[in-house]
């Protein structure tokens, strides 16, 4: 007769190897497409900040005119890259936060298979010129009712999930997901009926269309990153979370200040004056969950500088936090009255918008993406090598791309403000600054395509069948987990794991 | 670990409790619509049918005013004799020009 009795510490090993199991090809399906879609997202990124200081680059192509392919560009990484790394992180973190398996992994597929087909016809109608026009929501008003229902099928079971979970404590990675989950709708729904469907003011319309770019910085793609870097962080170092009370009122913080933000790009418009002011005041309020939230998970990880060192999870999202922390520092100083006329039309804010998505949210999703893929795939990354170029050719070029696209704009911004100059020197001002831009997206490109390759390995199941995670140091000759080897502790791909799981 | 909150039926209502708040959003919106779109009197729509009668008014008589025979018998021949003249002095002092 077999023995059924197993300790507290197997059976929750089987539980967290079931629920990587059960996800295993949806969550690999929102990585690997995610990382297709973000070469494609910066190659073309590559293109717009060309065209912006030598107009004539692939003048010969109607779909490379400069309105479009920029418009393509960041749409790409919005809905493309940055949704679907979301997705892959959010039902992943919730089913194990909540200690349940996935049923529904055919349900998600298909809603991820939706999902791309709506990113394809969207990016594809943009460079053929059939884009709305509106920021961030440049795809047509029909592909948005192909969108929002493939979200619903992908992220509903993560609520079931919550709702179903044991009794107990709610983790505030919880907290993040749970809202995140929630405020894309709400975001997306009210943004795409009031812009496209219901008749008002066009105004107004383009007011919301403001408040959407913001908001789905702040109260989707933020939270996501939140929820991956406080799980992490304690997870990777071993240390529980610094402050649970900080956890929780930078929680309310973002949650009562987020949503104010984004009419400020409007100022000086023609719409109730209170809302672009209220909008800035937002923003430079912003700062106080970037601080709180930043130093409560430094310190979560101080005194274990190795671990940040090696482990690429934790680097790739510390790389994060304090990217957070400069958005907040950033966002408090250019949307001050002074700054505001300056930046508004300026190229800075396509800084502050490269600095949220790379900058902020995809180094804690490539933290988490790092972290995720080998305990689903039951492989270790193939090289550190590939690791260590895509980190330091992501930091290198997101560093780049923020400080020029803000010195540069600033200094157009100066000239757009100078009436004695006309608008072609004043552009002519952040020139140098643009050549700057496009040196960095070819170094954030070759990056990822390390990364998307790389990732691409791991979803053939191409990883190092090994005990060792894939830290990023010269050897493991001192690694806590023994002589390298051929030891697969995970178990088979369709069976339990057998030792351990990490 | 406690398994009462995990049931069949548990599941099948959390699913239609999230489908329904997703879904709260957009009812929101419908409902609300009446009050943030509601028909309001421009002033366009007040004064819009009188300015059309007046600008097919102003029309007409432009059209009367401008027929192809007074242009040639009155304007032209008119416009013809200034610029036929021959050029005075004016009245006007230029500034360095002999008195």
């Amino acid at each position: 007769m077999a023995d059924t009795t197993q300790s507290p510490d197997q059976i929750d090993i089987e539980l967290r190897s079931s629920i990587d199991r059960s996800l295993r090809h949806p969550v690999m399906f929102f990585f690997t497409s995610g990382a297709v879609w973000l070469a494609i997202g910066v190659l073309l990124g590559l293109i717009a900040s060309a065209k912006k200081h030598m107009p004539e680059f692939l003048s010969g192509c109607g779909c490379f005119e400069a309105g479009k392919v920029d418009a393509a560009h960041m749409n790409a990484l919005i809905y493309g890259w940055g949704a679907q790394a979301a997705f892959g992180v959010i039902i992943w973190l919730m089913a194990r936060l909540s200690r349940k398996e996935c049923r529904s992994s055919g349900v998600i597929l298909l809603g991820g298979h939706l999902w791309n087909l709506g990113v394809m016809i969207g990016v594809g109608l943009i460079l053929a010129g059939k884009g709305s026009g509106v920021p961030w929501m440049e795809f047509p008003a029909f592909v948005w009712l192909l969108l929002i229902p493939s979200y619903i099928m992908i992220l509903i079971w993560s609520l079931v999930q919550f709702q179903i979970r044991d009794a107990g404590h709610v983790y505030i990675s919880q907290w993040y997901l749970l809202a995140a989950i929630l405020w894309f709708p709400w975001i997306a729904i009210t943004s795409v009926l009031f812009v496209y469907h219901f008749e008002g003011h066009p105004l107004m319309a383009t007011a919301i269309a403001a408040w959407f770019k913001s908001a789905l910085f702040l109260l989707f793609f933020l939270p996501t990153a939140l929820a991956s870097a406080y799980y992490l962080a304690p997870k990777v170092s071993g240390r529980p979370v610094y402050s649970y009370s900080l956890a929780i009122f930078g929680f309310w913080a973002l949650a009562v200040i987020g949503p104010w933000a984004g009419m400020q790009k409007l100022a000086g418009a023609p719409i109730p004056q209170f809302l672009p002011y209220v909008g800035a005041a937002a923003m430079i309020l912003i700062a106080l969950p970037a601080v709180l939230v930043g130093a409560n998970i430094i310190n979560t990880i101080r005194g274990n500088g190795e671990a940040v060192a090696q482990s690429p999870s934790l680097r790739f999202t510390i790389a994060g936090v304090i990217s957070f922390i400069l958005f907040g520092v950033l966002s408090a100083v250019l949307h001050t009255a002074s700054s505001l006329k300056i930046t508004q039309f300026s190229y800075t804010g396509y800084g502050l918008d490269i600095l949220t998505l790379y900058g902020v949210f995809s180094f804690c999703a490539f933290g988490a993406i790092y972290f995720i893929v080998p305990r689903i795939t039951r492989r270790e990354w193939l090289s550190r090598r590939f690791i260590s170029w895509h980190f330091f050719l992501s930091l290198y070029g997101i560093s780049a791309i923020v400080c020029c696209a803000i010195v540069g704009g600033y200094f157009q911004g100066e000239g757009i403000e100078a009436w004695n100059q006309s608008f072609l020197e004043a552009a002519s001002r952040a020139g140098s600054y643009g050549w700057g831009v496009t040196l960095a997206w070819f170094f954030i490109l070759i990056s990822n395509l390390f990364f998307c390759l790389h990732l691409l390995l791991m979803w053939a199941r191409l990883g190092r069948r090994s005990s060792h995670p894939t830290l990023l140091k010269a050897s493991h000759a001192e690694s806590p987990h023994g002589p390298e080897g051929e030891v697969d502790n995970y178990g088979t791909a369709n069976g339990p794991a057998e030792t351990s799981a990490h | 670990m406690d398994h009462t909150r995990d049931n069949p039926l548990k599941r099948f209502s959390a699913f239609w409790i999230a489908l329904l708040m997703i879904g709260l959003f957009g009812i929101a919106c419908i409902i609300l619509r009446p009050l943030t779109h509601a028909r309001q009197e421009t002033a366009y729509m007040i004064k819009g049918e009188e300015r059309l009668q007046i600008r097919d008014t102003i029309d007409r008589a432009q059209k009367a005013a401008l027929e192809a025979k007074k242009i040639d018998d009155e304007a032209v021949s008119s416009f013809a004799k200034t610029l036929n003249k021959a050029p005075s002095a004016g009245a006007m002092a230029v500034p360095g020009a002999a008195k």
